[in-house]
């Protein structure tokens, strides 16, 4: 929890940034921004929902005192500021949330706190004490650098297979731990709740057995192969096996056939092999943001309540060469800025380095410090 | 053999009774003479009575005939209003369609299937079904069925004749629904023709009796999403199908006929009178004493109320009250 001298520092500066010519991006960043809940999460806690903006004044009238956090639905509504089920849904974007808490290999740093004596540092067990730590864990440039992979997965499954136009899509990267993804087309705003459910299973691999593929060419087939370079990280040497045998009968039906009969006589086996499926060859986005209708979504051009990084559209080519750095792009300002570190590991920060600081005074990043100071491992945030 | 166009489109008119084209072209013509239709009574309580004992469908009727035999055996259904009645027409019809479609060739299918709105394209002898029609199409079918067990490029499933036919044949359950909702009026004499069904089958309509619910909740959180939807918006003026609905299922839930008006009052021109004679008629206190059944996942979906959520999906839910006994057996939504 940040003190009171080091909140008034973050609210001087997202009223700084939100006093600018920034808010008609955010407004215009929601299509039919009009027909949209938006909801603000204010610095001091509680959320307001059911706001209809029909303005940039609209909007302008929310920002001061100036949110921790601008929110937009993904449904557009015939009246977006009554109760939930007044609303009248009209139509719902499907957006894609990468969150490195729950994509496979996502490099994430770690940092100890001892729940008996405040210790913080690195490893399991507190160092002065011996008792229960809790761990912290940190973002960097290589955190996002190890999700981006995830994202060209899901790019490449959703033009593949569905007919989604890549170009129409908007990437950002989302404040802090990942990528949104809006997909604002038809006839994707038009799926039912049955066919996001089906779409999430497509893309999660949830509830999928692989002995149902109808043919050796079927979808679930050649995303198999699409993973052909994981598969000899299996360690269950029987599910290994089948799944490059499965890889390989494309051409050999028969074989194809025999490994379908296997797998569907053989209820452990099928279920350590869909296992395996889901979890190298399933994309890592969160279920829920897919199937919800009634999600809210961080806007785009708004600052992210812990990082005070923007939540910033990337195209093709950023996303491809990480150069500048994610972290760079997203950053309000290039102010540094002095403050009380207690421990951070070795960072990565928009291209600089950052070393293991103990204890220390030290200047720093404003959009670095103010999250060090919100995970709880900083404080006394003060002008270089 | 030259073939006249007029009887070859007659023909398929005979093949796929409930299909748009057929209802657009014939059944407005035959609605305007309902009552001129005494004559094809007999054959059409045997059609509905081939439909109860689960029998085979019949293929070589006389075609002529056979097509205003169809529409007449749905107004006898549209009478009866028996979900489970109902159920067993629309699998008869639709596996006497699809038994046609199998055979098809590639212009009857596509014919077929464009007619019924299916964005559907033959790309070296499979057919690409576009993957919205594929999963509304499916979703009543075994997960074996997902999208991603097939072939798929683009936006397209593709399948094999058969698999494509039986897909068809989930199309033309929603079609035949359509054709028994799309009646607006039923002759007067054909309840006659209903006893006689009732009288000649009542043994197999005693067993298609459904069993009553032991299973009740109270708790609308354990509902599922359309009666939630539609509980919520009781207050609102619910349309007639909607009313309807949530009485029956409330009812079943083991809601009294008071409790279920007290729900009503809530409605801008609530008037208690009118209320408690539609939910006494609907319960079969009244009127007909027919006593209606809460309708089935399909129908509700016709009504415009079907927002299934992820247990609809999951276990293929096809009637609302299965829903609240897998819920009681599997402790979702609410927890224990």
């Amino acid at each position: 929890m940040a003190s009171q001298v080091d909140h008034r520092y973050i609210e001087r500066l997202f009223r700084a940034y939100y006093s600018g010519e920034v808010a008609e991006k955010i407004f215009h960043s929601a299509p039919e921004p009009e027909k949209r809940e938006w909801a603000f999460l204010r610095l001091d806690g509680p959320m307001v929902r059911h706001v209809k903006l029909t303005s940039i004044d609209d909007l302008h009238s929310q920002l001061d005192p100036p949110p921790k956090g601008i929110y937009y639905s993904l449904s557009t509504y015939e009246y977006p500021d009554y109760p939930m089920p007044d609303k009248q849904r009209i139509k719902t974007d499907v957006a894609f949330d990468l969150d490195a808490d729950h994509i496979r290999g996502a490099v994430l740093q770690e940092v100890s706190r001892c729940k008996s004596c405040g210790w913080i540092g690195e490893g399991d067990v507190c160092r002065e004490c011996g008792g229960e730590v809790r761990k912290i864990q940190l973002v960097d440039d290589r955190t996002i650098k190890s999700i981006s992979g995830e994202v060209s997965r899901l790019l490449d499954r959703l033009a593949n297979y569905l007919d989604v136009d890549i170009d129409r899509l908007r990437i950002f990267f989302s404040g802090l731990r990942g990528y949104h993804i809006h997909l604002e087309e038809e006839p994707y705003r038009s799926l039912d709740s049955v066919e996001r459910i089906e779409l999430k299973d497509f893309l999660t691999l949830d509830g999928v057995e692989i002995h149902h593929a109808k043919e050796p060419d079927s979808a679930i087939i050649r995303i198999l192969e699409e993973c052909r370079d994981v598969l000899s990280e299996v360690e269950d040497v029987s599910v290994r096996q089948v799944l490059e045998s499965l890889v390989n009968s494309k051409d050999n039906p028969r074989h194809f056939t025999s490994i379908r009969k296997r797998l569907g006589e053989d209820r452990v086996l099928r279920e350590r092999v869909s296992r395996t499926v889901r979890e190298l060859c399933g994309v890592n986005i969160d279920p829920v943001v897919v199937t919800d209708m009634s999600r809210l979504i961080r806007a785009p051009y708004s600052l992210h309540g812990k990082s005070s990084l923007i939540k910033t559209p990337l195209d093709m080519e950023a996303l491809e060469a990480l150069d500048p750095p994610v972290i760079a792009l997203a950053s309000p300002s290039n102010n540094m800025v002095k403050v009380h570190v207690d421990y951070v590991p070795h960072l990565i920060w928009g291209g600089r380095e950052i070393p293991s600081i103990h204890d220390e005074d030290v200047i720093l990043p404003e959009p670095l410090a103010i999250y060090l100071v919100n995970m709880g491992l900083a404080q006394g945030l003060r002008h270089v | 053999m030259v073939r006249d166009p007029i009887e070859e489109e007659f023909l398929w008119m005979a093949r796929y009774p409930f299909h748009p084209l057929t209802r657009e072209r014939v059944f407005g013509q035959l609605q305007g003479s309902i009552e001129d239709l005494e004559e094809f009574y007999s054959d059409a309580v045997s059609r509905l009575g081939r439909a109860l004992a689960g029998e085979k469908p019949v293929l070589d009727e006389n075609p002529h005939r056979s097509l205003v035999v169809f529409y007449t055996t749905v107004l006898l259904v549209k009478y009866l209003d028996n979900w489970l009645v109902e159920r067993r027409f629309v699998e008869y019809e639709a596996e006497r369609a699809y038994n046609y479609l199998r055979m098809a060739d590639t212009d009857e299918i596509l014919k077929v299937f464009k007619g019924m709105g299916i964005d559907l394209k033959i790309v070296d002898k499979r057919y690409g079904v576009y993957f919205r029609d594929y999963i509304q199409a499916t979703r009543d079918l075994p997960p074996n069925w997902k999208m991603i067990y097939f072939p798929m490029e683009r936006g397209y499933v593709y399948l094999n004749k058969k698999s494509l036919a039986r897909i068809g044949k989930e199309v033309f359950k929603d079609e035949i629904i359509k054709t028994i909702e799309s009646v607006e009026s039923v002759p007067s004499s054909i309840g006659e023709a209903a006893k006689v069904l009732v009288e000649a089958y009542s043994d197999i309509l005693e067993r298609l009796r459904p069993q009553a619910t032991s299973i009740q909740t109270r708790d609308v959180e354990r509902f599922p999403p359309c009666m939630k939807y539609l509980y919520a918006n009781i207050g609102k003026g619910l349309p007639h199908p909607g009313r309807f609905t949530i009485v029956t299922f409330l009812h079943k839930m083991g809601f009294t006929v008071d409790e279920i008006i007290s729900l009503f009052a809530r409605t801008p021109d609530f008037n208690e009178r009118v209320t408690r004679y539609q939910v006494e008629h609907i319960l079969g206190m009244r009127g007909g004493k027919i006593k209606y059944d809460v309708p089935s996942c399909r129908k509700i979906k016709s009504f415009g109320f079907c927002f299934p959520d992820e247990i609809c999906v999951k276990h293929r839910i096809r009637h609302p009250l299965t829903y609240v006994k897998k819920v009681a057996r599997i402790g979702e939504p609410g927890g224990s």
